[in-house]
């Protein structure tokens, strides 16, 4: 071969590995673990807390990182409801404050990757103690509702009294018209 | 009573109560305390039941006749004033799927001037858990589902339009003239009713039928800015088809509101405000 | 009996007249009514088979005339059944030739005006399940039970002192074949015994009694209608006082129209003295004040705090699309009949007929003003409504007015027109011959 064309060779080898070498470079990028517990408040007034660990392969935590969590719902099909992100601490936990409708969530925590770090999702499954579960409660009824069901109900039965005194007056009027009575006028 | 308690203290002998023209003018006393015990026993018992009725609770459904509140939905509607910009899109989606002519519209779109300018506001029926029309109904053609959403049995409903005053919500329509729906389209019941009746009242029913089969409502289908969500208050989520929240924490987040709701009309549909904000408008 | 009898044969002759045969002039009018009235039926049978929109009713304004109708003849019988009442109930010695022609009136217009909410309702075939719902909440609801049990009470008050006239009067001279056959059977054994007439003041004053607080509660509920409701205009704790001194004052008006037809027509000038047409001239002027108190009170109250709603509508009332009604209303319902009634030189029978007149039109303008406008205003957003009646409304409410007085001559050519028994019980205890 002549030198030239063995440098052409090299250098177009050289460019098919580099795509390879920056994809494995990239591959090379370490995928951290989430894990998922919850928190459950000691005071009834305080939310509940889903607490998310992202943590290296090595164990070590990932700090000020952002985690999003999403909570799977069935509501027109399946999908995912975003819940709310908070970045993780100095032990690498991101916590959510969240409120309970029902017994157990099928909880997504995901988080995007940077430059240092790939992406990583985990889906778990949350039971929440029942006395934490906020159920739907139909809003109070307006103060003087009862006003409204009373009130008609008082109307009628004055009706109804209305109504007897007319017809009795009527019958008993015209009942002793019937029967005469004594007395010319004159 | 007491006064005549106390005339009985003070007397020798026992009081006539009742004014009869018989001979024996005279009640005993044990006839009498008799019936004053009797009286106060019924005052007691009718005491006690006034005090159950007047902690009954809701009573537009207790007057409605149909008070379930377990339901596995109680559906709500969310409106993001920031992204609407008065298209009326929604209004045609409507019309279409409820097969309406083009004046009747369920869902008006009017453009009000705010203190930040002019904006956009869809209102349609808003489900109003106290709502005035179901109350005001003479036949109760109008009623509460269990899923909180109200109806129109335009089989019932004689056209005294008593509901259409009631609602401040200038909502409701009537169907003056008799429309002409081609018969494959057709569907009888108080959810999904093609064609409107003529003489009766209708009024936008948030799509009850699709959203039971866990399809979109129409208007939100057409909304081609994606301004209207659908929640649910027992499970507390919302979506609009591709965006899905927590409801509770959107409707704080968002510093949500609900229309007239001073009224004491209780309205299941929510607002986001804005001037269209999220678009040049 | 037959010494009192005998005295009183004018009497006698003149509350029968009615039901002698009518003169050409009598019978022109009333066929005009008929012709009125039965195309008032055939503008209903037509708008039953096409539907309410041949009304001129849209979304915005849903109701229109008929309601307008409504409230104003139930508010005429009101009228009529307080005059009789309260004039019972203060023993006024003038209520006698009036009382029966008070009364009548109260009943033809309450029984048309009952008929007004089927105008309205986009299916009145299907009324009847107001009675299966029993929906108690419902204003609606209530104003059926209102006007039946009024109805009622009307009734009775109408019925009882006929019973007594048509004991008296079936011997009486032009009275033969079925009339004299339906006077035996309506009399119900009336002799004019002391007892009968003891029981029959007993209970008319019983029925007096309870009239007057029905009459209050019947208007008030149809007031609910509207007040009950959040609407601008309509929500208004005034309306209850509004619609029933506005019925007592348009009802006292009618009723003197009406006694002041009946008697030009069938010449009872010598039985209905000038006196008793200008008294209740003097009451319809009392309750036109009290009525424009009321007024005042209504536009102060809503003026003063300028809220937005409120004051859009009262300057549309006042001073811009509907001002010309509503002053002529001032002007022609409360100052003027005001005004003739108050200097002596206009307060004559021909003054009071003119100003019950000017009175009972103004009154159906008035109510007008308070169901339209507040509909026309927009309660979001949008362009202000209209409303204009369609030849099927004027059609059915001319029909309805004209029935009106159909329903008058047609009622006394079977029941007389004066009340004698209780005419001649009035001059005996007087101490007067008749």
């Amino acid at each position: 071969m002549t030198r030239f064309r063995k440098l052409v060779l090299l250098i177009g080898c050289f460019g098919l590995l580099m795509p390879t070498l920056v994809v494995s470079a990239q591959g090379q990028e370490p995928s951290p673990s989430i894990a998922i517990s919850l928190e459950i408040s000691s005071r009834p007034e305080l939310a509940d807390v889903i607490a998310a660990r992202l943590t290296a392969p090595d164990g070590t935590p990932i700090t000020e990182a952002r985690i999003e969590f999403w909570i799977t719902s069935n509501l027109f099909g399946e999908r995912y409801a975003f819940v709310g992100a908070s970045p993780t601490d100095s032990s690498g936990v991101a916590r959510l404050p969240f409120v309970p409708h029902q017994d157990s969530y099928d909880v997504r925590v995901t988080f995007d990757g940077t430059e240092l770090w790939s992406s990583a999702e985990t889906i778990a499954t949350i039971e929440f103690p029942s006395a934490r579960v906020i159920r739907y409660q139909p809003t109070d009824p307006t103060q003087l509702g009862s006003l409204r069901f009373v009130m008609p109900r008082l109307m009628g039965i004055v009706v109804g009294m209305i109504w007897a005194t007319l017809f009795a007056l009527a019958f008993f009027t015209l009942r002793s018209f019937k029967r005469g009575g004594k007395a010319d006028l004159t | 009573m007491t006064g005549v308690e106390r005339d009985v203290r003070r007397r020798t002998t026992p009081l006539p109560l009742i004014p009869s023209e018989s001979k024996d003018h005279v009640v005993s006393r044990r006839q009498f305390l008799g019936t004053l015990g009797a009286t106060g026993a019924y005052f007691a018992l009718g005491g006690g039941v006034l005090q159950r009725v007047l902690a009954a609770h809701d009573l537009d459904d207790i007057a409605a006749g149909r008070l379930k509140i377990a339901a596995d939905h109680q559906w709500v509607m969310i409106f993001d004033l920031r992204r609407c910009d008065a298209c009326r899109d929604c209004i045609k989606g409507c019309q279409e799927q409820h097969h309406l002519s083009a004046d009747d519209e369920w869902i008006k779109v009017y453009e009000l001037i705010g203190v930040q300018g002019k904006f956009a506001m869809p209102v349609l029926c808003m489900q109003c858990e106290s709502a005035p029309c179901v109350r005001v109904c003479p036949v109760r053609a109008t009623y509460h589902l269990p899923n909180g959403i109200v109806v129109v049995d335009q089989n019932v409903c004689i056209g005294c339009r008593m509901c259409m005053a009631a609602c401040p919500y200038d909502v409701r329509v009537f169907n003056w003239e008799q429309q002409d729906v081609p018969e494959q389209y057709h569907h009888e019941s108080p959810e999904f009713q093609v064609p409107q009746k003529r003489g009766t009242v209708s009024k936008c029913t948030l799509c009850v039928h699709l959203l039971e089969q866990g399809l979109f409502p129409a208007c939100l289908q057409a909304c081609t800015m994606e301004a209207i969500f659908v929640g649910d208050l027992v499970e507390d989520v919302m979506s609009n088809g591709r965006e899905t929240y927590i409801l509770s924490q959107y409707l704080r987040q968002n510093d949500a509101f609900r229309f007239r709701s001073e009224l004491g009309t209780r309205p299941r549909v929510y607002y986001v405000s804005g001037h269209g904000q999220d678009l040049d408008f | 009996m037959t010494a009192v009898r005998s005295l009183t044969p004018g009497l006698e002759g003149a509350a029968l007249a009615p039901m002698g045969r009518s003169g050409r002039g009598h019978r022109v009018i009333l066929l005009l009514l008929m012709v009125l009235t039965a195309s008032g039926i055939g503008a209903f049978i037509y708008q039953f088979s096409t539907g309410i929109g041949v009304t001129g009713m849209n979304d915005r304004v849903f109701w229109g005339i008929y309601t307008v109708d409504l409230v104003t003849l139930i508010g005429f019988s009101y009228g009529g059944a307080l005059v009789s009442a309260i004039l019972r109930l203060t023993n006024a010695s003038w209520r006698g030739p009036i009382s029966r022609l008070a009364e009548g009136t109260a009943l033809a217009t309450l029984a048309v005006g009952a008929l007004f909410p089927l105008a309205s309702d986009g299916h009145p075939e299907r009324v009847w399940r107001l009675v299966t719902a029993m929906q108690i909440n419902s204003p609606i609801m209530w104003d059926m039970v209102a006007i039946v049990t009024y109805l009622i009470a009307t009734i009775v008050l109408f019925a009882l002192p006929v019973v007594a006239d048509l004991g008296r009067l079936q011997d009486a001279p032009g009275i033969e074949g079925w009339r004299r056959r339906w006077f035996r059977v309506g009399a119900f054994g009336w002799t004019g015994t002391a007892d009968q007439h003891r029981v029959l003041n007993r209970s008319l004053t019983a029925i007096a009694l309870l009239i007057i607080p029905l009459a209050v509660m019947v208007h008030t509920v149809l007031s609910y209608a509207f007040s009950l409701t959040s609407r601008p205009g309509w929500h208004s704790t005034i309306f209850g006082p509004y619609f029933v001194i506005a019925a007592i004052y348009s009802g006292v008006a009618l009723v003197v129209v009406v006694i002041v037809v009946f008697r030009r027509a069938y010449h009872l000038e010598r039985w209905i003295p000038e006196r008793a047409i200008i008294n209740l001239g003097y009451l319809m002027a009392a309750l036109g004040v009290l009525y424009g108190y009321l007024l005042f009170t209504e536009v102060t109250t809503e003026g003063y705090v300028g809220a937005e709603a409120t004051e859009k509508l009262l300057y549309a009332l006042l001073l811009d699309r509907w001002s010309v009604l509503f002053w002529a209303f001032v002007i022609g319902g409360l100052v003027a009949p005001l005004l003739i009634i108050g200097f002596r030189r206009t307060r004559t029978v021909v003054g009071v007929t003119v100003a019950a007149s000017l009175v009972t039109g103004a009154l159906f303008i008035k109510r007008f003003l308070m169901f339209i406008p507040p509909l026309t205003e927009p309660l979001i957003g949008g362009e202000v409504g209209s409303y204009t009646p369609s030849w099927v409304e004027i059609v059915v409410t001319v029909g309805a007015v004209a029935a009106i007085p159909l329903l008058l001559v047609g009622l006394f050519k079977v029941v007389p027109v004066l009340a004698v028994v209780e005419m001649e019980e009035i001059s005996r205890s007087r101490g007067e011959g008749l």
